[in-house]
């Protein structure tokens, strides 16, 4: 199992901050929006590295490093700048807080429609759908709209249909089953490793040491948006450690 | 399977891609009259009140020489209000499923398949209503009214192309939907909703050439109306239209669409 699930060589991403406006002068140069007279913000620069398929890899960095927006490139619903390669093998998929779920739908609903986008047929999901419902604990409300959903009961079930999910890499950006009593906690956490070992490659965001250090085999830091180091984890942590404590010594 | 980013999508198999585009398409249309106290029948609501008003104000203040006045409004306006309701719900789908956009791939191009068929139903149940109260008044209908699946396929096409082509410049220029507002009130008169077809092909054919809409809503009456054959030549003017539209905002949206997120 030495292939490559994600590659990623010379990412870069520019924002511009602001609107951009339509202009006569840009159309006539073959594009619709001018954005050159916006200050630029680099939020990814030069960042390079791969992720064997199967495997557990930690992306850590203080806040506004460019973690999500990495995530969001990888998943493709946003466009690195021009000479990035971004190569992803499979079909990825991003869980995050309240993603892909819509508040105004049932919970039904809801698993149905992300379901059948992660791929699954309307007879796959009707098979795991007890199942579904049973894991996140919420049987008794599937047909009431999510808005009224504890953010607990939400988590629980966008784990519970991300654990089914299809998908060959899965993106967490700071997402994980651990929400909940020690039950559920010990539940998830097998179904964590279950999906692990059936090897899916797992991509996980997070600002939890703790979590990134038990799980991940490799850890890739980000600072400022820039790729500061990739390595294993222990040594990784350390480095990041020592970012933080230089930033906190700053503010003292 | 190797996928590059932003070109290809995953592929899934044909039926599970249409479950998709039905279930999205399905909920749509559940939210939009099920969560309300009178459910289905504000779909027909509408174009009935404006029925009302429109046949007070051409009676009382008008002369008209239309037969079945009250039934010519109607089988014209739904199909209008189809239209208008079909591309504002197209070029605002992108924003309002951007939860999905966002956090999960696939081809964009499915939500509008599911706002047309959502949009699509709600007409479809207008149409029968009018069926069914033409019926009642004495209206005939005979082995014509096979050709009015031609009109909504039609309808569908159009709908769709423009609603995709719109969506699309919508991620560059927000401003659109106060320009489509517009075109469609300049659409709605050119249209022969309240005067004859006949009336529109003798005095001003050029409409029928710029407003498809006008040529299908001209057509539609001669099936749910007069049990004639629609005029061929302009059904098929209409269809090549539409099919022409519908694959250059297809390509359009192919090529701009895919910075859909960070710009809206």
């Amino acid at each position: 199992m030495n292939e490559i699930a994600v590659s990623v060589k010379n990412l870069s991403k520019t924002y511009h901050k602001g609107e951009r406006r339509l202009s006569i002068k840009a159309l006539m140069n073959g594009k619709i929006t001018d954005s050159s007279y916006l200050p630029k913000f680099k939020a990814l620069d030069d960042i390079n590295f791969e992720v064997k398929k199967g495997s557990f890899y930690g992306i850590i960095g203080p806040n506004g490093s460019g973690k999500s927006t990495l995530l969001r490139i990888l998943l493709g619903s946003i466009q690195p700048d021009k000479g990035s390669q971004v190569t992803v093998n499979g079909k990825a998929l991003k869980l995050a807080m309240g993603m892909g779920f819509n508040n105004q739908l049932t919970a039904r609903d809801n698993i149905y429609i992300n379901g059948s986008i992660i791929g699954m047929s309307f007879e796959e999901i009707g098979r795991n759908f007890q199942e579904i419902l049973d894991f996140a604990g919420v049987a008794d409300f599937v047909d009431v709209p999510i808005k009224n959903y504890s953010s607990g009961m939400k988590m629980r079930l966008q784990f519970a249909v991300a654990i089914k999910a299809q998908a060959d890499i899965l993106l967490l950006d700071e997402f994980f089953g651990g929400v909940g009593d020690e039950e559920y906690r010990e539940k998830s956490q097998r179904a964590f490793d279950e999906l692990v070992s059936s090897g899916k490659t797992i991509i996980l965001v997070s600002h939890s040491l703790k979590l990134v250090q038990e799980n991940c085999s490799k850890i890739l830091l980000l600072n400022k948006g820039k790729q500061v180091c990739e390595g294993s984890s222990q040594e990784v942590l350390d480095v990041y450690q020592n970012i933080v404590k230089s930033k906190l010594s700053k503010a003292k | 399977m190797k996928t590059i980013l932003g070109s290809i999508y995953y592929k899934i198999s044909p039926g599970v891609r249409f479950e998709r585009i039905w279930k999205i398409a399905h909920i749509d249309f559940k939210k939009r009259y099920y969560d309300s106290y009178f459910g289905l029948i504000w779909a027909l609501v509408n174009p009935l009140f404006r029925i009302s008003i429109f046949y007070f104000v051409f009676t009382v203040f008008f002369t008209r020489n239309i037969e079945n006045f009250a039934l010519y409004l109607f089988s014209g306006l739904i199909s209008w209000l189809y239209f208008k309701e079909c591309t504002n719900k197209c070029l605002s789908t992108l924003v309002q499923k951007s939860y999905l956009i966002d956090s999960l791939q696939f081809d964009k191009i499915d939500l509008f398949y599911s706002a047309t068929i959502s949009t699509m139903l709600g007409y479809m149940f207008n149409v029968s209503a009018y069926l069914i109260i033409a019926a009642i008044s004495g209206i005939t209908f005979n082995v014509t009214l096979v050709a009015f699946l031609l009109i909504i396929v039609n309808l569908f096409i159009i709908s769709m192309g423009i609603g995709m082509f719109l969506a699309t410049i919508r991620i560059y220029f927000k401003d659109i939907s106060y320009f489509w507002d517009l075109i469609t009130l300049l659409g709605f008169w050119t249209c022969p909703i309240f005067f004859r077809g006949a009336d529109i092909i003798e005095k001003a054919s050029y409409l029928l050439y710029i407003n498809p809409m006008s040529g299908i809503i001209m057509n539609s009456r001669s099936m749910l109306m007069n049990g004639e054959w629609p005029d061929w030549y302009w059904m098929f003017y209409d269809l090549g239209f539409s099919i022409i539209l519908f694959f250059i905002a297809r390509l359009i949206f192919n090529k701009y669409s895919h910075r859909a997120l960070e710009y809206m």
